[in-house]
């Protein structure tokens, strides 16, 4: 029996569960391009669709997603004072950006692709694939310590005022992604601006506040570190006297150019390894 | 292309500066090279963009007055470095570089022969015909003798126009489809055609109503096909143009180089009898590619403006070459017609006989022998194919793969098709077949290999390749339109039925087959050619 066997004799029915018969064809034809033929029209199609066109897209993210999430743990340990050059201490920095980065992209989507999923029952049409550029754009424009609980808050407005409420995928009149920030900027603005949110990992930004370490840090990693014979996460960790958390812009605001340059320098600025949202390089 | 390049440059430039950049910052620990470095680079930049705008405006201006665009402007263009090449044998007429498009190239091209058909059953259908009232008034009865040239129907709304028997023989079947109209004409063809021979009028001398009147009469009429609506015209019509495009960009289309052959007499008094018909211009397309060379009945025909058209498909397609010729402007009508209707109408002034007799490509990689067949108007479908199918999964398709129409063996072919192209039918799975295309497939998108190179030629089939989805903005319409027109808009303002949006956008220079590269290319696979067709409907009983 193959695969398509198996997955065919699993297809829940549409009349009495719709929204698992819509998260089984979502799944069935990721896994499976779909046997439909042209009917009237053009006899032959295009190879691309909207799943491809889509993933596409968030291909090219990653190299975003790659730095984006380096960076955070740059940040981190810049605050602290320690680990200054940008490949020091390569391994911490990484597992912290991937601590802060994972849950944001994961429940990004959990919550997005629920909604979408749900709609997609309601209205009894496949799932489309818009969500899978939105969801990966999303985290990219978040602070990386954004509390998780407000992110899916953003998310659902976002969603559902900006594309569902138009119809979806195709029709939606804002883009998804920025009116989520906008939800946030408007709600919450103390978690997406100011000189408090771009750095993780603290409980605030202020001279000597401790490291905000879970057992992500001390758990997991430490040992596995440990084991490998590499610097583990230092639990007494603070953050370093006179460090502000400010960007460049708010650094600007303050004191000009001059200010701006006393904390970065230009070849930070166009690299981008300074404090901002997980993406914003 | 010329997109393309300057993106190329672009990314190339700025890649080169980067690695410069970067090697000065880590050599040495002060970055003032690198911030004077960007800010020389943004204050060229900027003079640059300055400039480019200036010399932009002067060409705007000296267009008012009708200066060329390449005699103002500053900077050598990159399209002043890659101009297109001008094939040699272009001795007169208009040059068109069209960059939009896309050549889908299949396998099973049809082998330069002709051979002679052995087709026994033809049909003529009153459905071939936009517009044409479901029931027509019939003239002859099932088992009548007709002669190749013999009235067979007419339309009640329009009795002066006569629809003629293509072939001579016994009238077998008056087929009906629903609510009894009138579905099918079966003839059974003689061995040997008896034509039925009129006089016809010296084209020279006569008034354009004989001429009109006499082509009506006698079957000639419906050949024509008006614009906008793709419609049997009136016979008050004067045209402001029309229209012959000689050369075929469609996957597989057949070579009318070998169409004519033979028949340059007949297709220059066809372009005669033309020019007595509009008050403008008889203009001929022609293939301005450079791979071939057009067969001197096309590029030394006399009495008509010619237009060398080069380019991907749809550069072929007449109705490009209406919009970059002469577009259809305000309710102006234009006419078109193919090589063999003009040669047909040619033969009619010159012998007095009605000769329907059509050159047709069987093509597609499911053939197991692609050639030219010479065959009547309307030929079967099973006739042609008889013993060579390869397979049973098959789709007939009776024209080309991106307009044609979808058909049995019991089928027969269309009014105006000279293609028949067979492919096998997608219907089956494909694992992860969106992510990882591992058959070859055509597409302009450049994410799917090119397997194969430049001139692999595809074994296409039916497979819809993903799933219906509503419009996204990805400008794949666009890249394939070489026409000043917003598809997308347009389709949506048909979908929302919004006429005088209809109108402002376009439609009336569009019918399907312009826009079937579209719907090729289209990612949500959406139904452009049926949404078009609604649409110019929805237009058509407002006027």
């Amino acid at each position: 029996m193959g695969l398509i066997d198996f997955l065919k004799s699993v297809e829940p029915d549409k009349k009495n569960s719709p929204l698992l018969h819509t998260a089984y064809d979502a799944f069935f034809t990721f896994a499976y391009a779909p046997n439909t033929v042209t009917k009237a029209g053009t006899h032959i199609k295009d190879g691309m669709d909207l799943k491809r066109l889509m993933v596409i897209v968030v291909l090219a993210m990653q190299l975003c997603y790659l730095f984006g999430t380096y960076n955070i743990g740059h940040q981190h340990f810049v605050a602290a004072g320690e680990y200054l050059g940008f490949i020091e201490g390569f391994h911490l920095k990484l597992a912290h950006g991937l601590i802060k980065m994972l849950p944001i992209f994961v429940v990004s989507h959990i919550v997005g692709l629920g909604i979408e999923f749900i709609y997609a029952a309601k209205k009894g049409h496949a799932v489309e694939e818009g969500y899978l550029v939105t969801g990966a754009l999303i985290p990219l424009i978040m602070p990386p310590d954004i509390p998780l609980w407000i992110m899916s808050l953003s998310i659902i407005f976002a969603v559902i005022i900006g594309k569902e409420a138009f119809g979806g995928t195709g029709m939606n009149i804002w883009n998804i992604a920025l009116l989520a920030r906008v939800f946030i900027f408007f709600a919450y603005p103390l978690t997406i601006s100011g000189d408090q949110c771009w750095i993780s990992g603290f409980e605030k930004i202020s001279d000597g506040a401790a490291a905000n370490y879970g057992w992500w840090h001390t758990g997991l990693f430490n040992s596995l570190f440990e084991w490998m014979g590499l610097t583990t996460f230092d639990t007494t960790t603070t953050v370093v006297n006179g460090f502000s958390g400010a960007t460049p812009l708010a650094l600007a605001y303050e004191g000009g150019w001059e200010k701006v340059t006393s904390v970065f320098s230009e070849s930070q600025m166009i690299w981008g390894a300074i404090p901002g949202s997980i993406g914003r390089q | 292309m010329n997109n393309k390049m300057n993106k190329l440059n672009l990314t190339l430039s700025l890649a080169f500066i980067a690695q410069i950049t970067f090697a000065q910052s880590s050599s040495s620990e002060s970055s003032g090279y690198l911030f004077y470095g960007v800010v020389a680079l943004c204050a060229v930049l900027i003079i640059w963009a300055m400039l480019s705008i200036a010399s932009n405006l002067m060409k705007i201006e000296g267009a008012k007055h009708g200066i060329k665009e390449e005699k103002m402007g500053f900077f050598p263009t990159l399209k002043d470095f890659i101009k297109p090449i001008k094939p040699a044998f272009i001795n007169e007429g208009s040059f068109h570089h069209l960059t939009k498009g896309y050549d889908i190239k299949l396998a099973g091209e049809a082998k330069p022969i002709v051979e002679n058909a052995s087709v026994s059953r033809f049909a003529i259908r009153p459905t071939d015909f936009h517009g044409m009232s479901p029931i027509p008034k019939m003239e002859v009865e099932a088992g009548a003798d007709v002669k190749a040239g013999d009235v067979l129907f007419y339309d009640k709304k329009r009795p002066e126009i006569m629809y003629c028997a293509p072939v001579s023989g016994e009238v077998v079947e008056i087929r009906r489809g629903e609510k009894r109209s009138i579905a099918e004409v079966t003839i059974l063809a003689d061995k040997e055609l008896r034509y039925k021979t009129v006089q016809a009028p010296d084209v020279n001398k006569a008034e354009r109503s004989e001429v009109v009147s006499f082509m009506a009469a006698n079957g000639l009429w419906p050949l024509i096909n008006e614009r906008p609506f793709d419609v049997v015209p009136d016979m008050a019509t004067i045209p402001a143009n029309i229209f012959i495009t000689t050369f075929d960009t469609a996957p597989l289309a057949p070579d009318n180089n070998l169409v004519v052959a033979g028949k340059e007499a007949a297709f220059q008094k066809g372009l005669d009898v033309l020019s007595k018909l509009t008050s403008g211009m008889v203009h001929l397309g022609l293939d301005g590619r450079g791979k071939t060379v057009p067969s001197s009945a096309f590029s030394d025909a006399v009495g008509v403006g010619k237009h060398w058209f080069s380019g991907p498909h749809p550069a072929g397609n007449v109705g490009i070459q209406i919009h970059h010729v002469a577009p259809i402007k305000g309710h102006d009508k234009v006419w078109t017609l193919t090589v063999q209707e003009v040669i047909t109408i040619g033969q009619m002034f010159l012998t007095g006989q009605y000769h329907a007799d059509r050159l047709v490509a069987l093509t597609g990689a499911e053939l197991k022998d692609p050639k030219y067949v010479r065959t009547y108007q309307g030929a079967s479908l099973g006739d042609l194919l008889i013993n060579n199918l390869t397979g049973d999964n098959n789709r007939i398709v009776a024209g080309d793969v991106l307009s044609g129409t979808q058909a049995t063996a019991e089928g027969f072919l269309s009014f105006r098709s000279d293609q028949i192209t067979v492919l096998k039918e997608g219907n089956d799975y494909e694992l992860f077949g969106w992510l990882l295309p591992l058959a070859p497939r055509p597409s302009i998108s450049g994410t799917i290999p090119a397997y194969g190179g430049k001139d692999f030629k595809f074994e296409a089939n039916t497979n819809t390749h993903g799933e219906k989805r509503a419009f996204v903005v990805s400008g794949q319409y666009e890249q394939v339109l070489p026409m000043d027109i917003y598809p997308q808009h347009l389709m949506k303002a048909i979908i929302s039925n919004n006429i005088e949006k209809m109108e402002g956008l376009g439609i009336t220079e569009l019918t399907e087959e312009d826009v079937a590269l579209c719907e090729f290319a289209c990612t949500s696979k959406n139904p452009l050619q049926s949404l078009l067709r609604q649409g110019l409907d929805t237009l058509k009983e407002q006027l």
